[in-house]
Formats: structure tokens, C-alpha cells, sequence
């Protein structure tokens, strides 16, 4: 395994917005990471980037083992030669990601210029390369303009060649495409999966978007508040989904040809990390509940080899 | 995907009626003080007793001094001093104001909270009580003129650009340039500083105007440019003792401050409206 992440725990002070994260990628696959906003997903991919003391936490037990090595034991400087090196990550806003006073071209050929030592031509070059792997059209012209002259669906090309500049073995992909419209998101998808069988990279896709994960991923670990409830490869997932919670994020996905009205959501709201439910976060909102659910944490299993939930009922009505 | 580059947006300058005045102005001034033994009418040390403190004529457009020295010449050799020391002196100002800023507003923490108790507390006294002490300290000339000035300002260009940091800091490309395994320097001098730059460059030609006045006062007490070189400060001081006698040799270099004050600070109004580049480009 390229990366494993084992009973990751955030902290911020004595309160935990993260607990027991497990989950784990080797190259070439794709891990979806999903979840409602504020179950805790981008802040275990702040965790994976070794950013956490920007936002005033710290990793408060669990292991991130990414090659060998624990990044929650790595010297800050160890940790900087990793980001944009080895780990690259694309984040939610293209909008506001870019530099507005460097051409794109120069912000693409950054992490070449710092990890590799290039000098300007080659970086150049290699800047040029990346752009026409995302699918840039002029690669040559679009290199010399600023960030307001550019579109969002171009903007967020530059900034995943951006990530891809250092070369990373993963990538973390923060809901890359929430900002863009519907057409360009499936565009920049594709090409993101694309790149990353070529490649070879390992990537975790984080999204609330099932029909995303659906198309593209190769596992999934879904996420409610700060912990995985499951976590199984896409076509077992898909097909007998285990976690009530799952179930009803697949039941939230529109589908062609169905009737109106016939679209449920998920009754409730998640709840406020800070006052969480007693027991099994879920249970508020979960159409199956019984009296355990209430009272204790489920403990997460392992059923078979693909699939692991954290559910009381889970086995017991297969 | 056929249109992806919107039309490219140029820096432009509201081409106003005063601006354009102002800004031609300033332009003479600057040529003329680059040029000044060149084009200046007589030497501006060649006394003749002949023409003491002659009125504006033909001869002398802007009439003789006590020694019967060109004024004119003089104003015109003055502007080389003036706009040099302050232009120095700010340039100084500025290029510290910016290291020292940057510094605090990015670190913070102790280093920061000195700084900024030191700089607030130059800030309860006016700029011209710390020049004077400055140049008392470091002694009267030109040298001593620019230091001083360049200290006086300091305070301001620090404060300016270390708001702009703290600011900038939250945007969320410089968050980028922290995943991409940036470093501190780098982010703190390709990212942070040419965004913070604009209104700084504002507030340095504002300050430029301030320091003219402050070079010319410096000169006026006798602690700038020595004679026999010319400064417009030095000039009104002499032309005190003339001032009913000969009343040209008092306004005309008072004049030239105030028309290049005025000028630089039209000029300056002009560039924060048109320096507004970086939040117009967020809008497009």
C-alpha cells in the first residue's frame, strides 16, 4: 500500500472532530472519500498534507504510514519537501486558487522549480506538456496569461497540472469540480481518471457526490461525523450497500428516467460535531434504529474481505 | 471550451483635465532636474552685484537673490536636491517598510509585537520633530536629510504592507502555494509582496510629496543641502530677510513646492482608482 492511514484521530485541543479514520490507496486506484459538508473529509486530507498546525490541530493518535514512513512523526521541513513533491493536492476553488499577479503558465511550473531544481526552459517545457495533459487547447498562449483572463473550467486544469508538476505518487482531489458547471465537471473527471491510470498515481477523490464515486473510483470510504462508516470496493458498495447511511446517500443519487417525486433526501440535519448524538452518530435519522443504536458506539467490523461497516444491524438482516 | 480568454484589461489612468496637468508637470520637473546645469539659464552659484535683488525681468525670469544670483537657475537646480533627496529618502522607506512588513505580518509573534510598539510609538510624534532629532544626531547635509526622512516614513510603509500581508495571507492561493511545498521566502516574495505591492507604490508617491515639504522645512532651519548648493528649503530661509525688499525670492521656490506637492498628490488620487487592478481582476 502506497498510503494507509490507521485510527487516524484530529484534534483541536481536547475536542475531536475526527475519529478512527482507517482507510488506505495503493497505486493506481482511486479512493472515493464521501460524506456530508463537515463530516470531516477535508480535514483528514489537511491531516494527510501535514497542514493541521495552520488551523491550529494536531494529529491526536493513529498513524498515516504513506511509503514507509509515519507523516504524523516528520519534521515540518521533511514534511514541506513532501507537499507538491510526492503528495498533490487540488483543492475545491479555482476561482480563487491562482496567483492573480503570476501568469499560469509561471504558477504551473512552481513545484518544478522547487522540488526539481529545473531551470527555465525545461520548466517551460514541462509546463507546456502538463497543460496539453489537461487538456488545454494553445498550451503555448495560455502560458502567458493571468488567471482573470481564464474561464473556471480552465482555471481548475491549471491548478490539477499545477498538483501534477511535482510529479506526486497521491493525489488528493478536494471536490474538484463543486465550483464548476455541470458539463465541465464531467470533462475534468474523466480527464482526472484518466491521468491517474496513466500515471500510475494513487488518488483520493473526496466528494459528496455518489454518481461521481459510481463512475470513477475504485474503493470508497464513506464518512459521518468524523468517522468511516463503511468502507468497500464501488461495485460491492453499489450493489448491497450495508450502512443505512450509505443506502440512503445511493437512494439520493437522480437517476434517468425517474418519475417526479420520487427523489428522497435524508431526513434531518448532520449534527453539530461539537453536541453529537449519544451512540451511533446516525441514529437520529436512521429509519432502522433499535434500542442498541442509542446507547452504544458501534464498533466497526470486517465482513468477508471488500466490505467493513460500523453498524449494530449490519450481518443481521443479510 | 471555444472562448476560454476574456479580452486582456490594461492598467489605465482616468485621463482627467487635472491629472493630465499634474502629471505633465511633473514630468518637467523631473526632466528639467535631470537636466539641470544643461538648461538652467545662468550657473547657479555666479553672483553679480550688479543685479541684486532685481525684480522679475527678461533677463531673470523669476528675478535675483540678495547676491544677484539667478533665481530661476537656482529653482531649477533646487529641484534636482528636492526631488532627489526625497525620492531617495522614500525609496529607502519603502524598500525596508516593505522587508520589515512582510516580516511581521506573516510571522507575527514577538518579532511583530516589538516592532509594531516601537512604530506606534514613533507615530505620537510628528514626522518633523523626528527628522530634526534624527539630523541632530546624524548631523546637517544631505546625507543626514535622507536618513532622517527615510525614518520618519518608515513607520508608515511597515504598518501599510504588514495590513496588506495579513490580508493576503488568508487568500486561498497562497494556501495553494503552501501544498505545493512552498517555502516561507518564497511565498512571502513571490506571492505576498507583488500583491501587497499597489497600494503601497500609492502611498510611496503620496509620502513623496510629504517628504518634499519635509526636505524644504529641513532646508529651511539650515539642515539640508549647504551653501552654496541650492535647495528650495534653503532659498525661502534666505529669502526671509529680503522678504519685503525682494518678496520673489521667498515665493517663487514656495511656489515650486506647493505646485509639485499638489502635483504629486493629484497624481497619487489618480493611481488609487486606477491601481484597484487586483479586485477588478477577481470580478472578471
Amino acid at each position: 500500500m502506497l498510503l494507509s492511514v490507521e485510527k487516524l484521530r484530529i484534534a483541536f485541543g481536547s475536542f475531536a472532530p475526527v475519529k478512527d479514520v482507517t482507510i488506505s490507496v495503493d497505486r493506481g486506484e482511486i479512493l472515493g472519500l464521501v460524506g456530508e459538508s463537515g463530516s470531516g473529509k477535508s480535514l483528514t486530507a489537511t491531516a494527510l498534507m501535514g497542514l493541521l498546525g495552520y488551523v491550529n490541530g494536531h494529529v491526536a493518535g493513529g498513524r498515516i504510514l504513506f511509503d514507509g514512513e509515519d507523516l504524523t512523526c516528520l519534521p515540518e521541513e521533511h514534511m514541506r519537501r513532501l507537499r507538491g513533491r510526492r503528495i498533490g493536492l487540488i483543492t475545491q476553488n479555482p476561482m480563487t486558487s491562482l496567483d492573480p499577479m503570476i501568469r499560469v503558465g509561471k504558477q504551473i511550473e512552481q513545484a518544478s522549480r522547487i522540488h526539481m531544481g529545473l531551470d527555465g526552459k525545461a520548466a517551460y517545457r514541462k509546463a507546456v506538456d502538463l497543460m496539453r495533459d489537461v487538456r488545454i487547447p494553445d498550451p503555448q498562449r495560455v502560458h502567458t496569461l493571468y488567471p482573470h483572463q481564464l474561464s473556471g473550467g480552465m482555471k481548475q486544469r491549471i491548478v490539477i497540472a499545477m498538483a501534477l508538476a511535482g510529479e506526486p505518487d497521491l493525489l488528493i482531489a478536494d471536490e474538484p469540480t463543486t465550483a464548476l458547471d455541470a458539463t465541465v465537471q464531467a470533462q475534468i473527471i474523466r480527464n482526472l481518471v484518466e491521468l491517474v491510470k496513466i500515471r500510475g498515481l494513487a488518488m483520493i477523490l473526496i466528494t459528496h457526490d455518489m454518481g461521481v464515486v459510481a463512475q470513477t473510483c475504485d474503493h470508497v470510504a464513506v464518512m459521518y461525523c468524523g468517522r468511516i462508516v463503511e468502507r468497500a470496493s464501488v461495485g460491492s458498495m453499489f450493489a448491497e450497500a450495508a450502512h443505512p447511511y450509505t443506502q440512503a446517500l445511493i437512494g439520493c443519487i437522480p437517476r434517468n428516467g425517474m418519475r417526479p417525486g420520487t427523489l428522497v433526501g435524508i431526513p434531518g440535519m448532520v449534527p453539530s460535531t461539537a453536541a453529537l448524538p449519544s451512540g451511533c452518530s446516525f441514529h437520529p435519522r436512521c429509519s432502522k434504529a433499535h434500542t442498541i443504536c442509542h446507547e452504544c458506539v458501534p464498533e466497526f467490523r470486517q465482513f468477508g474481505r471488500d466490505v467493513g461497516v460500523a453498524c449494530h444491524l449490519a450481518g443481521q438482516y443479510e | 471550451m471555444t472562448t476560454i480568454v476574456s479580452e486582456s484589461r490594461r492598467l489605465r489612468l482616468p485621463a482627467s483635465v487635472p491629472t493630465v496637468v499634474a502629471g505633465l508637470f511633473i514630468v518637467l520637473l523631473v526632466v528639467s532636474a535631470v537636466l539641470a546645469p544643461t538648461i538652467a539659464p545662468y550657473a547657479y552659484d555666479a553672483q553679480n552685484i550688479e543685479v541684486m535683488n532685481e525684480a522679475p525681468s527678461f533677463a531673470h525670469f523669476f528675478g535675483t537673490d540678495e547676491f544677484g544670483r539667478d533665481v530661476l537657475s537656482r529653482i531649477i537646480v533646487g529641484a534636482q536636491t528636492s526631488l532627489s533627496v526625497s525620492v531617495t529618502a522614500v525609496g529607502f522607506s519603502v524598500l525596508t517598510g516593505l522587508v520589515l512588513g512582510a516580516v511581521c505580518g506573516y510571522f507575527g509573534g514577538l518579532v511583530d509585537r516589538i516592532l509594531m510598539t516601537v512604530i506606534d510609538l514613533t507615530w505620537s510624534f510628528p514626522e518633523i520633530l523626528i527628522a530634526l532629532m534624527l539630523v541632530a544626531v546624524i548631523g546637517a547635509g544631505l546625507h543626514g536629510v535622507i536618513i532622517a526622512v527615510a525614518i520618519a516614513y518608515l513607520a508608515q510603509f511597515t504598518r501599510l504592507t504588514r495590513t496588506q500581508v495579513i490580508q493576503l495571507k488568508k487568500e486561498a492561493y497562497i494556501d495553494a502555494a503552501v501544498n505545493l511545498g512552498a517555502s516561507d521566502f518564497h511565498i512571502l516574495f513571490r506571492h505576498l509582496l507583488p500583491n501587497a505591492l499597489a497600494p503601497v507604490l500609492v502611498a510611496a508617491m503620496l509620502a513623496t510629496g510629504d517628504a518634499i515639504i519635509l526636505e524644504a522645512t529641513l532646508g529651511f532651519f539650515g539642515l539640508g543641502a549647504q551653501p552654496p548648493t541650492p535647495s528650495w528649503g534653503a532659498m525661502m530661509s534666505s529669502g526671509t530677510a529680503q522678504l519685503f525688499v525682494a518678496p520673489w525670492v521667498i515665493i517663487i521656490p514656495g511656489c515650486a513646492v506647493a505646485l509639485t506637492v499638489i502635483a504629486l498628490n493629484i497624481v497619487g488620487d489618480a493611481l488609487i482608482d486606477s491601481l484597484d487592478f487586483r479586485n477588478k481582476a477577481r470580478e472578471g
